[in-house]
């Protein structure tokens, strides 16, 4: 890659880690204008990092999500786009302490990585692509974001339950609003997953001539899909809230992470970034 | 020129004491006026709430000044008694403006933190300086003094957190539910303090209360207060189904809420989280109801347990608070003596 790409990357990961400090920095002091200032280097750093994701698009005519540094650097836009959206109305910058701190592992991780681009199987070139593997990142980055409303969750019940109430539990949204909150992306992390693997199997009878191969990632995707199908069935019919909910947020993102990195690690198949 | 104050506060004197000092507002500008006649005093203010009273003047002679001062006690409060000196605190200069800096910014009052001692520092400055008391230096300093207080409640947590049980309560409501709007409150009992927390809790945003008592006429009494509705003490358990949060204060000796009938009440809510408040003693409520999910339950210990926390968080920000203070008065003491100097070279 052209060496002012290279600058413009590790400005980006500047960026971000400026910004999770800040968002730190707000969570200890309380600040608002902390919280803003991580705000608005998120912000920043998003607008930046799809300038560098257009760049490459552009120059290898391809849609980037070739290679896992491709992968993970959309992956933490998209993360970040949809921090964006649920963060309009609230504008509290609590949920920033914790995604921040993931989009900036997400770009160090990338950092380490080859830039270069992987020449893809023309066999694969398709509109399709694109449609999957927006839908797909959509849904990862909305089942991120539950993760996090989870774990906030999951820490304020437990202080309120072990009534041991320290300086942080006045930092955390009320428990009410966070298991909402948490619902709301499962819903929209499952509709996007749902299509995600229907636009999957559409592309792979074009490329393949086959809906479906269990590959494993399709497998995976399969088992995420059925735990937050149980989340949601759970939820919708059995009254399940709070707690329950949040420990199988926690589980659904932990298949998803599987689903995305653990399988392309460990069983190289279809979906191999590595291969 | 120098800045004197002679007082007295809820540490160094007792409520008898304090209680003779105090200076209605009615008898202020009589005070103010009577001050400005010795002749060793310039200018002079009066600070009198009912924790703390105290003088501030500006004198040409320090040691003069202090005799004023308690010839203005003797004659105006009637303690005749030099005993009765020893309640007293005398302050001079940069001293007597830390301290006034301290209470301003409420470090000196019983409850750190609260807010109240800032507006009375305000209006006792403008009470004296619509009495022309007030001159140059000890305007100056009083509005330094409302700028500190201003600025270390912004730029400190000092007066975040509760610190009773009755807001306690409504802190932790308020982390379990988003707004207390659209929430309804049971209480069960109708003792003292279960109307102190709803009464708290209403003027939150609670709409709907519901009041059970044994007698029913005395449930009815605290739920007209509240614009609620008094139900038969038959009918908690029915009506548990539909409340957010639960106040218990009966004189029941035994367990009045048990663990079964939360259980029972959960599934029933298709478990929208619960919040339950024990303050009766013997306590009302069984203790394992907490360990039920989306229920949740404190009673007084914990609440005041919370408040504890608080407290030493407060007692944290003040150091913070500290800082804010000895930085302004550094400012304003080099700006005085400059200014004294300037008036003694035109005196000479």
């Amino acid at each position: 890659m052209p060496s002012s790409y290279q600058f413009f990357f590790n400005l980006l990961v500047v960026i971000y880690v400026f910004s999770a400090v800040g968002y730190f920095i707000f969570f200890i002091t309380q600040k608002t204008s902390f919280g803003l200032t991580g705000f608005v280097l998120a912000l920043a750093g998003w607008i930046l990092q799809a300038g560098l994701i257009a760049y490459r698009c552009l120059v290898f005519r391809s849609f980037a999500v070739s290679s896992l540094y491709e992968s993970l650097n959309f992956f933490a836009w998209i993360i970040i786009l949809v921090y964006l959206i649920s963060e309009r109305k609230r504008r509290l910058w609590t949920d920033g302490v914790f995604v921040m701190p993931l989009v900036v592992s997400l770009v160090a991780f990338a950092a380490v990585l080859n830039s270069d681009i992987r020449p893809m199987a023309a066999v694969l070139k398709s509109p399709w692509m694109a449609v999957h593997v927006t839908l797909c990142f959509l849904s990862y980055a909305c089942f991120t974001l539950a993760l996090v409303f989870a774990v906030m969750y999951l820490w304020q019940e437990k202080e309120l339950k072990s009534r041991k109430v320290d300086a942080f539990f006045f930092r955390l949204p009320a428990l009410e609003s966070l298991d909402w909150l948490g619902y709301r992306a499962i819903v929209f992390g499952f509709i996007f997953l749902s299509l995600g693997i229907v636009s999957g199997s559409v592309w792979a009878q074009q490329a393949w001539g086959t809906f479906w191969s269990w590959d494993p990632k399709e497998t995976w995707s399969l088992v995420t899909w059925l735990l937050y199908l149980g989340y949601l069935h759970g939820r919708l019919m059995s009254g399940w809230r709070g707690k329950k909910s949040a420990s199988l947020a926690v589980i659904g993102f932990l298949a998803m992470l599987f689903t995305y990195l653990g399988v392309s690690f460990l069983f190289p198949g279809l979906h191999s970034y590595l291969g | 020129m120098n800045i004197q104050l002679l007082g007295l506060n809820h540490k160094s004197a007792p409520i008898e004491i304090r209680e003779k000092v105090s200076f209605a507002e009615a008898r202020l500008d009589v005070a103010l006026a009577a001050l400005r006649k010795y002749e060793a005093i310039e200018e002079a203010l009066i600070l009198s709430t009912c924790n703390r009273t105290e003088i501030y003047v500006a004198s040409l002679d320090c040691s003069r000044g202090l005799d004023c001062l308690w010839d203005f006690i003797s004659r105006f409060v009637k303690m005749q008694d030099p005993e009765t000196r020893k309640y007293f605190y005398v302050l001079n200069n940069k001293a007597a403006i830390g301290h006034l800096f301290r209470v301003a910014s409420s470090l000196d009052s019983m409850i750190i933190g609260e807010t109240q001692i800032f507006g009375q520092v305000k209006d006792a400055y403008f009470k004296s300086r619509q009495s022309n008391s007030l001159g140059r230096i000890l305007d100056g300093i009083f509005q330094e003094a409302i700028r500190v207080g201003k600025k270390v409640r912004t730029q400190t947590q000092i007066g975040k957190g509760a610190i009773s049980t009755s807001t306690a309560a409504i802190e932790l409501a308020r982390k379990i539910f988003e707004t207390l709007e659209d929430k309804k409150v049971l209480i069960i009992g109708a003792g003292k303090i279960g109307e102190l927390t709803v009464k708290n809790l209403s003027s939150r945003g609670i709409k709907t209360v519901i009041v059970a008592n044994r007698t029913l006429v005395k449930a009815q009494e605290i739920a007209r207060q509240f614009l609620g509705e008094a139900i038969r003490f038959e009918d908690i358990f029915d009506y548990m189904r539909s409340s957010d949060i639960v106040i218990s204060s009966t004189s029941a000796p035994h367990f009045v809420i048990t663990r079964d009938e939360v259980i029972k009440i959960m599934r029933a809510r298709n478990n929208a989280p619960l919040f339950f408040i024990d303050l009766g003693l013997p306590r009302n409520i069984e203790p394992s109801v907490n360990n039920i999910e989306n229920a949740y339950l404190y009673n007084i210990d914990d609440l005041s347990q919370v408040c504890n926390v608080n407290i030493k968080e407060r007692l944290n920000e003040a150091k913070k608070a500290q800082q804010i203070i000895d930085h302004c008065l550094g400012g304003v003491v080099k700006k005085l003596s400059l200014e004294c100097q300037e008036e003694e070279g035109i005196l000479k």
